[in-house]
């Protein structure tokens, strides 16, 4: 991928570069990992709108629904593609699509698409794409692109801060690498603690639901078999307490006495009825009901 | 003749325009009445990026701020409603962009702005229905802000017939608050924390649970058997803790049924949903008890 033969602006440039007041909102409210909007708030063509929802939904993170709108627009509209494909490719990393094929996906929008700000994106997803891979050296390359040719102040520190902490982890790739190092060092006095932790290698477990602790699944495993599903509240007893726990560490030891206390009359009352997937009927008690008041962690 | 002839195509590609915009139209309705809020709210606002006339193009964007305060998001709904004043006609809906503006402002916590846009709709709507509604809806967040007298004033100047109302709310003045630390303290004493809430049964089931489990460690320390005691010392640690919790809980639970039964008698299952009779450029609310 002949990602460097790009043109590269001056770093004096880049450095001096303002930031739209719809970029500052974005990351004040810390939706977006990387400020697509930002890039496109000028849109000059005539379908903006669409983009514009596309984006709005992109922001709100409604991955699905942004991809759909994407998938939409590349059926009708002429203009503004690349950004319509980008979109639909970062939704679909959000949504845990397969990231060598996203990857892919990437890649083939950086070669085909004019648009520098588009590339430099698409180049920067693509890297922590390849890192997440185990591609470090592909990731470098795709990091250092999305830095050197950026005029977005907030991706420039992104894929700056992103490339350092790659080869803080691969001190290997370091070898003649010595005027990256220097130029991703002017930005370090720009970086603030939450970027590193944005920038920081993906995890692909960091959204999945965390797993029980011990005592649950112990139940799970050895006792709730031989005694059957017996709680008749939803969640069961057992996600009660491993949501109880995760909220709010011990205090799930007396949330969950004090529910074993109320199961029989939240029964005995049968409001809020739902049918499970095994087909039981179980009457809702949810953790909200009983922690509204109590500072979560 | 050769007029018809060049008026044909032009009329022909208006109405086919007119079904493409009415085909988004009529989905993002459909979507609404199934209850898809997410998807109908996009579809408004599709139908609002194609509309041509500013105040169809408004009256989209009200309906999109519809869907998303049914679904509810708040924030895009007020988001919407500002698009629809950026539109530019709005001048025919004036009291639905209030009502509108007010619920997105409730439902993001905005009490203060919430009570203003109730305010202006209760002053300056000359619907009997919206001003009964807005007073009711400022009734209930004077209420849950525990300020009865502007709830009651603002029931009192409500134009419709309001004794359920009032009689919620004296039901409400009427009665008192539990104190969640009393129950804490009174959970001390397995069971006591439920009774003072009125969970009776609740409070029988603690008390036997933990005078099993401390009878268990009596008579296991009795017997010198430090394992069990050591089991059955763990769980009686829980049911203990969860009988001070549940103490606590329990007030807490009381207090907020207590709240929400007066809300619901001062609201009385009021709704508000759009006209299925009218279309875009238009939009009308109507308000049902």
């Amino acid at each position: 991928m002949a990602l460097t033969e790009r043109p590269v602006p001056t770093m004096q440039k880049l450095m001096d570069r303002p930031i739209s007041n719809r970029l500052l909102q974005l990351l004040n409210k810390n939706i977006l990992a990387l400020s697509f909007a930002g890039m496109f708030f000028f849109s000059a063509h005539s379908r903006a709108d669409y983009l514009d929802l596309a984006t709005d939904l992109f922001e709100k993170g409604e991955w699905a629904l942004c991809k759909r709108e994407c998938s939409r627009a590349l059926h009708t509209e002429t203009a503004s593609i690349e950004r319509f494909q980008l979109l639909r490719t970062m939704s679909a990393v959000r949504l845990k699509a397969d990231p060598t094929q996203t990857a892919d996906q990437f890649y083939e929008i950086i070669r085909d698409n004019r648009d520098v700000q588009v590339s430099a994106i698409a180049a920067y997803e693509a890297g922590r794409l390849d890192w997440l891979l185990g591609k470090p050296e592909q990731a470098l390359e795709s990091f250092s692109f999305a830095f050197q040719t950026t005029t977005n102040k907030a991706l420039f520190l992104r894929s700056s801060c992103s490339a350092y902490l790659l080869l803080k982890d691969h001190s290997d790739l370091k070898n003649g690498r010595e005027d990256l190092i220097s130029q991703i060092s002017t930005s370090r006095d720009q970086w603030y603690g939450a970027l590193f932790k944005e920038c920081a290698k993906p995890d692909p477990e960091k959204d999945l639901p965390k797993t029980p602790n011990w005592i649950i699944r112990f139940y799970r495993s050895q006792i709730s078999p031989a005694i059957g599903n017996r709680c008749t509240l939803e969640p069961s007893c057992s996600e009660y307490f491993h949501q109880a726990h995760q909220h709010h560490g011990l205090k799930s030891f007396p949330m969950i006495a004090d529910r074993f206390f109320r199961e029989p009359e939240v029964s005995n009352q049968k409001k809020d009825p739902v049918i499970t997937e095994s087909g039981q009927i179980r009457y809702r008690d949810p953790i909200e009901n009983h922690d509204f008041w109590m500072k979560k962690k | 003749m050769k007029k018809a002839l060049i008026l044909f195509p032009v009329i022909g590609s208006l109405l086919l325009s007119a079904s493409a915009d009415q085909a988004t139209f009529t989905l993002a309705k459909e979507l609404l009445q199934e209850a898809s809020y997410d998807l109908s709210a996009v579809e408004f606002r599709r139908f609002a990026m194609e509309s041509k006339q500013p105040s169809g193009k408004a009256a989209a964007y009200l309906y999109s701020s519809y869907a998303y305060l049914q679904s509810d998001d708040g924030q895009s709904s007020s988001e919407m409603l500002d698009r629809a004043e950026d539109a530019g006609n709005t001048s025919g809906f004036i009291k639905e962009h209030t009502l509108l503006s007010a619920e997105s402002a409730r439902l993001v916590r905005d009490t203060d702005t919430a009570l203003y846009f109730y305010d202006v709709l209760s002053a300056d709507s000359e619907s009997i229905d919206f001003q009964t509604f807005s007073r009711r809806r400022s009734a209930a967040i004077y209420l849950s802000q525990g300020n009865l007298d502007a709830a009651r004033k603002e029931l009192e100047l409500s134009p419709s017939d309001e004794a359920e109302s009032l009689k919620a709310l004296d039901a409400f003045a009427n009665g008192s608050d539990k104190k969640p630390g009393v129950g804490g303290l009174l959970g001390l004493i397995p069971g006591a924390g439920y009774w003072y809430s009125g969970e009776i049964g609740n409070g029988f089931r603690s008390l036997i649970l933990n005078s099993l489990f401390i009878f268990g460690m009596v008579h296991t320390a009795e017997e010198e058997q430090w394992g069990a005691f050591a089991i059955i010392t763990f769980f009686e640690i829980t049911w203990y803790s969860g009988s001070i919790y549940g103490g606590m809980d329990a007030a807490q639970r009381y207090n907020r049924n207590r709240l929400n039964t007066a809300i619901e008698g001062i609201e009385s299952d009021m709704t508000y949903r759009p006209d299925p009779e009218v279309v875009v450029p238009l939009f009308k609310l109507n308000i049902h008890f």
